[in-house]
């Protein structure tokens, strides 16, 4: 009895089996979106990507049948072989999220000419002439800038209280500390944490007789829970007064939360979890840059090679303030944000840091990247730092006064 | 005052050894309930309006819709089912060789090193050369530490080969920055030295992994089931006692036996990096060194049947990621889920094919207790011949008929242990009786 | 219904997977009597006793106690309606004391350490037994636990008590003490049941027999009106000769010896100290003793498996000590030694009984290259080419790497018809075997070597007695080929018929060396305990052969 029932089962799959086999999925003329993600929807850094392509689907009106997503994709010749099988289900575009994508989908667009293939946080479109591959990302500097001008406004509350902030919160020259837990001590990182750094000091400077100073420790990992949640409290009982991070999971939000040190986050609003001490979080949002992409493929145009979304795309922007934040930032923010959009502001203004005690007058940045990393493009006109001008992906890779990296020689 | 108990309820007994084909239709009916009960849950949790078959139809889409898909599905099986015999060479000596990861990663290591710098400067024929000493080389590296530690000392080598799995990752990690000291840690392909594949389709890329696997198959189980040093490693893995007595000299085995292990995992480790990804990255092993072990446990330790579960096991893995896109998933938590209870079913049917058991449905405990007729009945022995009982007189026998009655419905219970040694299996095959009668011929 | 019956059984089966361990047996238990219950090996006697106990529970049948039903399904159980079992295995906590270890389990009163002193000495005054209740149990010999295991059950009030083969690890004089014990019991109204294989004490103790055979139940008699060929035949089920032969062998030089060895166990104890005898060919020589007063040490000595500290193994007058196991089996010396858990010690348990066969010699294998010959009026350059190549072929053929498994298989069959195996086919793993079985394939592979130097450690353990005296026959033959045998046993009566000498040890020392047909049982229990030391017979030491192989210089080294 037992024995028929399994084989009956067994019989039966076959079958569908066999049914599925016939009918595997090919393209059917349609607009078909394909999505390669690092990590699944558990990661913040994907989840932002996954839930701005699905609105933009819906808002463009390609059917749920007609996205198709494909998560845990790694690094590696996955990745390759999940943008050919994409291409094999008949997509017309395909979008990556991860840097480490980038030359796997490079060698998928050299063989198929026919679909468009997009990348996030890449640098190679513009060096490598292939005309179907392109990259994208914003000018995220902006949004950090304004997420420490939200810090800096908090700092500023902290120490005019007078009885939050004490002796080890200040350096030995009597700037308040801050904290910053980056993943990999490369441009992008650096970017951020600078223009953050900026926007801090920029309204403790204009607020108080004071300034501020950051120390940032790399955890080598973007998503690491316990390393950032370690290096997270290594700051704090160095003494920082804020934190802030770039990087995926919630480990350094649960350690401020834990030590009731405020905390500006990246990529989502932490303020479920941290009601108490999350403040802002900035974070690229990729809807109109996936309904641009998807508009070019359905009118034939060409997608820009380099793609940078602004304050104006809509394409950076800040989450909700949180409960932790100061009073008045919410004037401030909107009063900065003006100045940027209208260039009166610019983030990487060289008067307004120092390298080595002198202000720089020219700095050239590894915009086309090679083995050797050697820097090739003048970065500075007028007195500017211009980043992400010349390419997509950021390539501030300066290391300015009042910002520390630890290492074993100075932790 | 005595308090009388009830029968048990469930009754446990060993079951005889079951013919092949009906333990593998047990197996199978597992793995099927299994994927009717995910498919409910699946098709329950979809956002999107997807039913019970489709679920059936994307699990084999995902493994074998497309040519592409087959031979990835191929290609992955092959160096899991590598990494697998490479386990149950140290396996069959009771070496328990958790460090599988670290192995691959080594050889990933080794094989990257050949090719970041050497690749371009020397002929690409010397360099892949040497890119499969070393990787092989690195491999049985890692392997050996833990076994010589083990032959000498008698460390842990389960702990031992785990822990040079974190050591692994932390030099491929330190490599990468070493090399790209402004990456993230990622690092692209090298085009130069690339192992020759057979065409530029997928099959084209795949086929060479493929064939690797089916030799290295080959060469394991000849080495295992014909070769002296096959013997040796059984001999050892089956007690230290019996091999000494045997004259083997235990350490040397421990250590050679080792010494394949990690070249296996090595050579899979210069097939990924020279031959598919071109570039290595900290989890470039696809946690195989842990996978493999349930292949090579659920296979029991037999090649074939191992090349069957990892089969089994990719396409589950694929399947499961075609279902994942078709469905809508985009967090993989259920299907990791789904996946763990097939596994489940699929391990826990190995219960059901060594036990039977029995329910007694009796209500009520103690019976009345039967009459007994008081005549000197015989026993129910079979053996007739040979018995010279004298007659009991009244109280003394108990007779053995038939007339009273026996509690058979559904044997009344207990839990069992194993048989004791003494058991001899019934009916007996009798002894000859050609000894004593040739004992008195003499 | 039989007032006088304090246990009965019904139609009581056992069955494990198909096997029927106890088939339909029903037997009766009086009040204030000794039943033995009798059968060879593999009959089903301790799983029978087992489930009046209630470690097992019957598949079928109906146990009664004192006339109402009894539903025993664990220990406990057995407790309450008063049936205690004394195991061959002791159930004992070492590091406590023997007062300890019978008050331990659900305490009535507390465990003041005064009362239960007192307790446990009045319980054994009361019977005889002689036990000191604050003595430790590992500063106790194996009968003195035993005592404690019985004291323990008549302290929780047991009135049905059973034994299962309480003397196979005494001596003589002991098992004398126990049952003078077990009578004065008797005599307070206890019930008891003992389990046991050996017709002598069947004779001696109990009032009536019961018999089980492979399984099943043949009968019930009394003692008094049956003899030992008439019990012997109801538990093998056929006429069986019951005397074993002793052919006597024109004895050769000795062929082993062995002078002042001093062995380690691996607790690092002694457990051979100063020893020294020597086997001849054509003679059996046996060696008694208590279990564990270093059999295993000496066999794994003389076999290559253990280093002995001091002292000297010589094998036809050349001392064979530090050779490795495969050189002294090269010699002609087979050693096959069953452990309590009867798997043979040099056996592979999941290998087949072929793999197993090969053990010893699965090295030797060789291609089959056979050099080419010289041929005349070659130059000199053909010559060395063909020296070569020679060497070369020499060399592949000593490195084959392959196992020839023909050999072994044959070897196997061999064993399997000659030694009566039963087995479903040469590839069975051994551990699939049943108890007799898996000796019979250890002894066939040692006398397949042709030894001249056979050492047997409990060869029977666990046999019916056709196979025991298959054995036997088998230990005779040897002899009579020449063939010195060195007999480790533990029934005395057997070594006694078979063997032509006797060697008794106690804690790894020599106490004598007697001829078998002159010495008694009593002699060699006085010896094995202990009490009688023949070691310096008329100023002489033992165990030294006058027409000794071994150089006056070769002697006492360390």
């Amino acid at each position: 009895m037992k024995k028929l029932l399994a084989l009956g089962l067994a019989a039966t799959i076959a079958v569908a089996g066999v049914g599925a086999l016939a009918g595997c999925t090919e393209g059917d003329g349609e607009l078909t979106v394909g999505f390669i993600a690092l990590h699944d929807d558990n990661s913040t850094y994907d989840k932002n990507f996954l839930d701005a392509i699905r609105e933009a689907c819906e808002n463009k009106g390609i059917d749920a049948d007609h996205l198709i997503i494909k998560t845990g994709i790694p690094e590696t010749q996955e990745c390759y072989n999940a943008a050919a099988d994409l291409v094999d289900q008949g997509c017309d575009v395909i979008f990556a999220d991860s840097f480490g994508h980038e030359s796997f989908m490079l060698q998928a667009a050299r063989e198929f000419p026919d679909v468009e293939f997009c990348h996030a946080t890449g640098t190679t479109a513009h060096t490598e002439n292939v005309p179907n591959f392109h990259n994208a990302f914003a000018h995220i500097y902006q949004g950090r800038y304004l997420a420490g001008v939200a810090a800096g406004m908090k700092l500023v509350e902290m120490y005019e209280a007078g009885d939050v902030l004490d002796a080890d919160n200040f350096d030995t020259d009597g700037n308040i500390k801050i904290g910053y837990v980056g993943a990999y001590p490369y441009a992008e990182v650096v970017s951020g944490y600078t223009s953050f750094f900026l926007g801090a000091r920029s309204v403790v400077e204009e607020e108080t007789l004071i300034s501020v100073s950051m120390e940032v420790t790399y955890t080598s990992s973007w998503y690491d829970l316990q390393a950032e949640n370690d290096a997270a409290r290594l700051l704090i009982s160095r003494g920082a007064a804020l934190i802030s991070q770039h990087a995926d999971s919630m480990g350094a939000p649960n350690a401020c939360e834990d030590a009731g040190v405020p905390n500006v986050s990246y990529n989502g609003s932490t303020a479920a979890s941290c009601p108490d001490t999350y403040i802002v979080s900035s974070r690229i949002n990729w809807v109109p840059y996936f309904e641009y992409m998807i508009d070019c493929v359905a009118n034939g145009e060409t997608i820009d090679t380099d793609w940078k979304g602004t304050l104006e795309t809509g394409s950076v922007v800040l989450t909700e303030l949180g409960g932790a934040a100061a009073e008045g930032t919410a004037e401030k923010l909107a009063e900065v944000e003006a100045e940027l959009r209208n260039g009166t502001l610019q983030v990487f203004d060289c008067s307004a840091f120092t390298v080595n005690g002198e202000h720089l007058t020219s700095y050239l940045a590894d915009v086309d990247t090679d083995d050797a990393f050697t820097p090739d493009t003048e970065a500075i006109e007028d007195g500017v730092f211009y980043e992400s001008r010349h390419r997509s992906a950021p390539y501030f890779d300066v290391r300015i006064d009042g910002i520390t990296e630890l290492t074993e020689a100075n932790s | 005052m005595e308090r009388v108990k009830k029968e048990p309820f469930i009754h446990i007994t060993k079951r005889e050894p079951m013919p092949w084909w009906k333990s593998l239709c047990i197996r199978v009916g597992a793995v099927l309930i299994a994927l009717i009960i995910s498919a409910i849950f699946i098709s329950a949790a979809s956002p999107r309006d997807r039913g019970f078959f489709d679920y059936f139809s994307s699990l084999f889409s995902g493994a074998f819709g497309t040519e592409r898909r087959f031979w990835l599905l191929l290609q992955n099986t092959a160096l899991l089912l590598c990494v697998a015999l490479a386990l149950v060479v140290a396996f069959k000596m009771k070496f328990w060789n958790l460090g599988g990861n670290g192995q691959v990663l080594m050889g990933c290591l080794a094989c990257a090193m050949c090719m970041y710098y050497l690749g371009g400067k020397w002929p690409d024929g010397a360099v892949c050369l040497l890119m499969f000493v070393v990787s092989v080389a690195a491999g049985a590296l890692w392997a050996v530490i833990p076994a010589i530690f083990k032959a000498f000392f008698n460390t842990n080598e389960s702990l031992f080969t785990l822990m040079m799995n974190y050591v692994a990752m932390y030099l491929v990690a330190f490599f990468i920055a070493l090399w790209y000291p402004n990456g993230t840690g990622a690092m692209p392909p090298l085009s130069d030295a690339n192992l020759p594949t057979f065409g530029s389709g997928q099959a084209g890329r795949s086929l060479p992994i493929i064939l690797a696997a089916v030799i290295v198959t080959a060469f394991i189980y000849c080495y295992l089931r014909f070769t002296k040093h096959g013997y040796e490693v059984a001999l050892v893995g089956e007690s230290k006692n019996s091999a000494r007595y045997a004259s083997i000299n235990v350490k040397k085995v421990i250590i050679r036996t080792l010494v394949l292990s990690g070249a296996l995992c090595g050579l899979v480790g210069f097939l990924l990096v020279g031959s598919i990804n071109h570039m290595v990255s900290t989890s470039m092993d696809s946690n195989m060194g842990f996978t493999g072990i349930m292949v090579a446990w659920l296979g029991k330790f037999d090649p074939l049947i191992m090349a069957g579960v990892a089969l089994f096991i990719n396409f589950l893995t694929r399947g499961m990621a075609q279902v994942n896109t078709d469905f809508g998933f985009t967090s993989e938590a259920l299907s990791d889920i789904v996946i763990g209870l097939i596994y489940f079913f699929f391990i826990g049917c190995e219960f059901f094919i060594v036990y039977k058991v029995h329910f007694n449905f009796q209500k009520g405990s103690v019976h009345p207790a039967p009459d007994f007729s008081m005549d000197a009945a015989e026993s129910s022995s079979s053996e007739e011949n040979g018995r010279s009982a004298p007659s009991p007189d009244g109280g003394d026998v108990l007779p053995a008929g038939g007339d009273a009655p026996v509690q058979t419905e559904g044997r009344p219970l207990a839990a069992d242990a194993d048989p004791p040694p003494e058991t001899e299996p019934s009916p007996p095959e009798g002894i000859k009786r050609s000894r004593r009668s040739k004992k008195e011929e003499n | 219904m039989d007032e006088n019956v304090t246990l009965e059984l019904k139609h009581i089966s056992k069955y494990f997977g198909s096997v029927a361990a106890n088939r339909d047996i029903s037997l009766a238990l009086y009040k204030g009597e000794i039943l033995a219950l009798l059968g060879e090996n593999g009959s089903g006697k301790t799983t029978l006793m087992n489930m009046i106990s209630g470690i097992y529970y019957p598949d079928e049948g109906q146990i009664f106690v004192n006339g109402k039903e009894a539903v025993i399904a664990s220990p406990q159980d057995a407790f309450r309606y008063r049936i205690g079992m004394v195991h061959q295995h002791f159930k004992l906590v070492d590091v406590f004391t023997a007062a300890q270890n019978v008050v331990l389990g659900p305490g009535k009163k507390g465990y003041g350490v005064k009362r239960i002193n007192s307790e446990v000495r009045a319980i054994a005054e009361k019977y005889g037994f002689e036990l000191d209740p604050k003595k430790k149990i590992y500063d106790m010999s194996v009968s003195e636990k035993q005592t404690v295991e019985i004291v323990k059950v008549l302290y929780r009030g047991a009135d049905i008590l059973i034994l299962d083969e309480p003397t196979a690890v005494l001596t003589p004089q002991e098992t004398e003490k126990l049952f003078s014990v077990m009578r004065a019991m008797k005599a307070d109204g206890k019930s008891i049941i003992i389990i046991t294989h050996k017709l002598h004490e069947v004779m001696a103790i109990s009032d009536r027999v019961a018999v089980l055979r492979k399984g099943e139940y043949i009968g019930c008699v009394e003692t008094a009106k049956i003899g030992e060929q008439a019990l012997t035949e109801m538990m093998v089920g056929q006429k069986v000769e019951l005397a074993i032969e002793r052919p006597a062998v024109k004895s050769d030089r000795p062929l082993l010896e062995i002078r002042d060895l001093c062995v380690r166990s691996d607790e690092g104890s002694r457990a051979i100290e100063d020893l020294s005898f020597f086997i001849r060919g054509g003679e059996i020589l046996g060696v008694a003793g208590i279990a564990g007063c270093g059999q295993r040490e000496l066999c794994e000595a003389i076999a290559g498996l253990r280093k002995a500290e001091k002292g000297g193994i010589y094998h036809e007058g050349e001392s064979i000590m530090g050779l490795s196991p495969k050189e002294v089996a090269a010699r002609g010396i087979a050693m096959s030694f069953i452990p309590e858990d009867r798997l043979g010690m040099g056996l592979a348990p999941s290998m087949s009984i072929t793999d197993n066969m090969m053990l010893k010699n699965y090295q030797d294998t060789r291609f089959g290259i056979r050099p080419i010959p010289d041929r005349e009026g070659e130059n000199a350059f053909v010559r060395c080419a063909k020296h070569a190549l020679n060497r070369a072929g020499a060399f592949l053929d000593r490195h084959d790497p392959f196992v020839d498994r023909k050999k072994a298989r044959a070897e196997a069959a061999r064993v399997i018809e000659e030694l009566d195996v039963i087995t479903p086919s040469t590839e069975t793993p051994v551990r699939r075997l049943s108890g007799g079985n898996v000796q019979k394939v250890l002894l066939g592979r040692e006398m397949l070597t042709e030894p001249n130097v056979l050492i047997t450690a409990y060869p029977v353990r666990g046999l019916d007695i056709n196979s025991s005296y298959l054995i036997y026959d088998i230990l005779n033959r040897q002899k009579q080929a020449g063939t010195g045998v060195l007999f480790i046993g533990e029934d005395l009566d057997v070594m006694l018929a078979l063997c032509d000498k006797i060697m008794v040890l106690c804690h790894g020392r020599m106490m004598g060396v007697v001829h078998a047909d002159k010495t008694t049982k009593e002699q060699l229990g006085l010896m094995m305990a202990g009490a009688l030391d023949l070691a310096e017979e008329k100023g002489k030491p033992m165990g030294v052969a006058k027409d000794s192989r071994i150089g006056e210089d070769e002697t006492w080294n360390a």
